[in-house]
């Protein structure tokens, strides 16, 4: 993927994260490797994974299958990332 | 599934009274329940609530649709056992559309939409002789292990 799709998925992101769960902070604000959750975090609770996983599928059609995978998916802006681009190329090859 | 129709409300909820708020459930298939609350003429609230114009607090409704959520929670998890308690966790976008009087009967319809261990989204939808008095999405979060 080129830098710049890169960059507007990392903004995608962003912004659903900031709209899911109505974080009172620019989506500008957030760094790609941020932890989501946890101290010195973006701030996000542990009820916002709930949300985030509902987002994750309305915006983006990537399903987190249970709390184990969003343990390893639902880190960091970055991570989220990853995932759904694994997703995407999983479809694109079948 | 359908046991759960079979069972007293009170194999279902762990609440007891005063604090049950559901009377019967009327139908439930895999994480979707619709339960009963009769309203009673006499409930000691009205006596404050208000006044001269008794009207059933909206806290209490929430609470009666928190409470047929935990049935509809625990018909959705095929691993479920009796020793595990569904805790409100979030209350989103309730609104009260019209006002509850004594002797009136709810309706509460309560669907899982989303499942992420241990948590529940569920939209909530409460009636009164076919009309909605209330609506919105709880979370819930299911405790193992019961009463903490």
């Amino acid at each position: 993927m080129e830098n710049s799709s890169q960059e507007e998925l990392y903004d995608r992101i962003k912004k659903m994260i900031v709209k899911a769960v109505k974080l009172k902070t620019s989506p500008e604000r957030i760094e790609n490797t941020k932890p989501l959750f946890g101290p010195g975090g973006v701030g996000l609770d542990s009820i916002d994974a709930l949300e985030l996983t509902i987002a994750l599928e309305k915006e983006f059609g990537v399903r987190i299958p249970d709390s184990s995978v969003g343990r390893k998916v639902l880190v960091s802006v970055e991570t989220i990332a990853k995932f759904i681009q694994e997703h995407n190329s999983e479809k694109s090859t079948k | 599934m359908k046991n759960l129709l079979n069972k007293d409300i009170l194999e279902l909820l762990p609440h007891r009274e005063p604090f049950l708020f559901i009377d019967k459930v009327v139908s439930v298939e895999s994480g979707c329940v619709t339960a009963l609350k009769h309203i009673k003429k006499d409930e000691a609230y009205f006596k404050g609530h208000f006044p001269g114009k008794p009207l059933v607090p909206g806290v209490l409704i929430v609470e009666a649709m928190a409470q047929a959520s935990g049935i509809a929670c625990a018909s959705y998890s095929k691993d479920q056992n009796d020793s595990e308690i569904y805790y409100l966790s979030r209350i989103s976008d309730i609104k009260f559309k019209y006002p509850v009087l004594p002797g009136e009967s709810l309706i509460i319809t309560s669907e899982v939409v989303q499942y992420y261990e241990p948590f529940f989204k569920v939209k909530v939808l409460c009636e009164v002789n076919g009309r909605v008095v209330a609506e919105g999405e709880l979370v819930l979060t299911r405790q193992k292990g019961g009463v903490v």
